[in-house]
């Protein structure tokens, strides 16, 4: 019996029943006839034919049990017969193969969008008062670093406004590196969110004095499950981003992911150690953009 | 005998009716089954049915729906070569069991 028709035997139900229906009854009826043809008064007849036949409901209720129990058993012998099969018409096969493999993609696409914008949003306290600061021109719409200071300081709109930009390196561990990705946040980051660590500390705007001033760590939760198997011991070590020494200080909430929308960092360390990182200076560019800036506007602004 | 305590034994009898006559409804099964066997063996036709169906579902008999001589809609079983198989086993191995009944039976 086919897989096809055992799923189908799960889903028609009703179907099955009524077939099941009509075989006993076709049975019962035959001896009926037969009684007849053999002299017997219509009543006798039919109350011979019960008799012999037994408990109808029972039969019919072990009928179906007999049909369901073993509906799976044959699963292995039917995918190693689909196996065969496929050898045997490969043209037919990869279509199948690759009209599933787009499909399964096509879904794994839109659950990933739909995971991240609904399901997963940025989870931090008055997330309605964050808003994305942008330039007009398109393509062009992030901001440099003096241009975020000047923008902090000289307005009147948000209680504070932070700056982060999105990169990759090799986070060694052990000496061992593997490519990671992370953001570089502004001191004040974590404050302006409202967050608190699961464990350890944040790093914040205290602990920037000079460039390279900040040589410290926060790792994501997935991160810190995946790369030190959510030892609590991490704080307080020491891992190399792109060769340079930086302290792991601290791990983010569970459910904090960053702030972007399809970019989950594995950790965030501090914007004053660009240089080290990076290799090259930004800070201090007025025409270096890349930095995305977020304010939260003061209560009664809205 | 061949009642559903004895489950074996009326699969067996099924196989071979089936392996005899060739293609045949559970009425004409339980009929075959009286007659060849002298009215001694009496099924209880409706225990036939949970039998020909967990059959089937185990591959031993396939199924199709057809008329009968007297135009009547039935069911009618037919043996795979699976089920075909499994008669020759189950037949070696009543053969056997009867063998040692009767050494039971003869010992003295």
């Amino acid at each position: 019996m086919s897989l096809l028709r055992r799923l189908s035997n799960l889903f028609t139900r009703r179907k099955l029943d009524r077939e099941i229906d009509a075989e006993l009854s076709s049975h019962i009826e035959m001896r009926i006839a037969d009684n007849i043809a053999a002299g017997m008064s219509k009543e006798a007849a039919h109350r011979d034919a019960m008799l012999r036949f037994g408990n109808r409901a029972l039969m019919k209720e072990r009928v179906t049990s007999a049909d369901a129990a073993l509906m799976f058993d044959g699963i292995a012998r039917d995918t190693r017969y689909a196996i065969r099969r496929s050898f045997r018409s490969p043209a037919f096969a990869l279509t199948a193969i690759v009209t599933l493999a787009l499909g399964i993609g096509t879904n794994v696409v839109v659950f990933g969008v739909l995971n991240a914008l609904i399901l997963h949003p940025l989870n931090v306290a008055e997330s309605d008062r964050l808003f994305s600061v942008v330039q007009k021109q398109h393509g062009a719409d992030s901001q440099s670093y003096p241009d975020y200071l000047d923008f902090r300081s000289r307005n009147n709109t948000f209680s504070d406004m932070a700056g982060y930009k999105l990169y990759d390196a090799a986070l060694s561990i052990r000496g061992v590196p593997k490519k990671s990705w992370f953001y570089e946040v502004s001191g004040n980051y974590f404050r302006m969110l409202g967050l608190r660590p699961q464990l350890g500390r944040f790093f914040d705007l205290n602990d920037e004095h000079v460039p390279n001033s900040a040589p410290y760590v926060v790792l994501s939760d997935s991160f810190w499950h995946d790369r030190f198997a959510g030892d609590p011991r991490v704080l307080g070590t020491t891992v190399e981003i792109n060769k340079h020494p930086f302290t792991v200080i601290g791990v983010a909430p569970t459910d904090f992911h960053g702030t972007e929308v399809f970019f989950w960092p594995d950790f965030w360390v501090p914007m004053v150690n660009e240089q080290q990182i990076n290799g090259y200076d930004y800070l201090s560019q007025r025409r270096s953009h890349g930095l995305w800036v977020i304010g939260k506007v003061r209560d009664g602004r809205r | 005998m061949a009642r559903n305590d004895l489950q074996g034994s009326l699969d067996l009898l099924v196989l071979k009716t089936l392996s005899q006559i060739g293609s045949l409804h559970g009425y004409g099964i339980v009929l075959h089954i009286q007659r060849a066997s002298d009215e001694l063996l009496n099924v209880e036709e409706g225990s036939l049915y949970p039998a020909l169906h967990r059959m089937e579902q185990s591959g031993w008999i396939r199924s199709d729906w057809a008329l009968t001589e007297t135009n009547r809609k039935a069911k009618y079983y037919k043996l795979t070569p699976a089920g075909r198989k499994e008669l020759e086993q189950a037949e070696k191995s009543f053969e056997q069991l009867v063998k040692g009944i009767r050494a039971i039976f003869r010992y003295a």
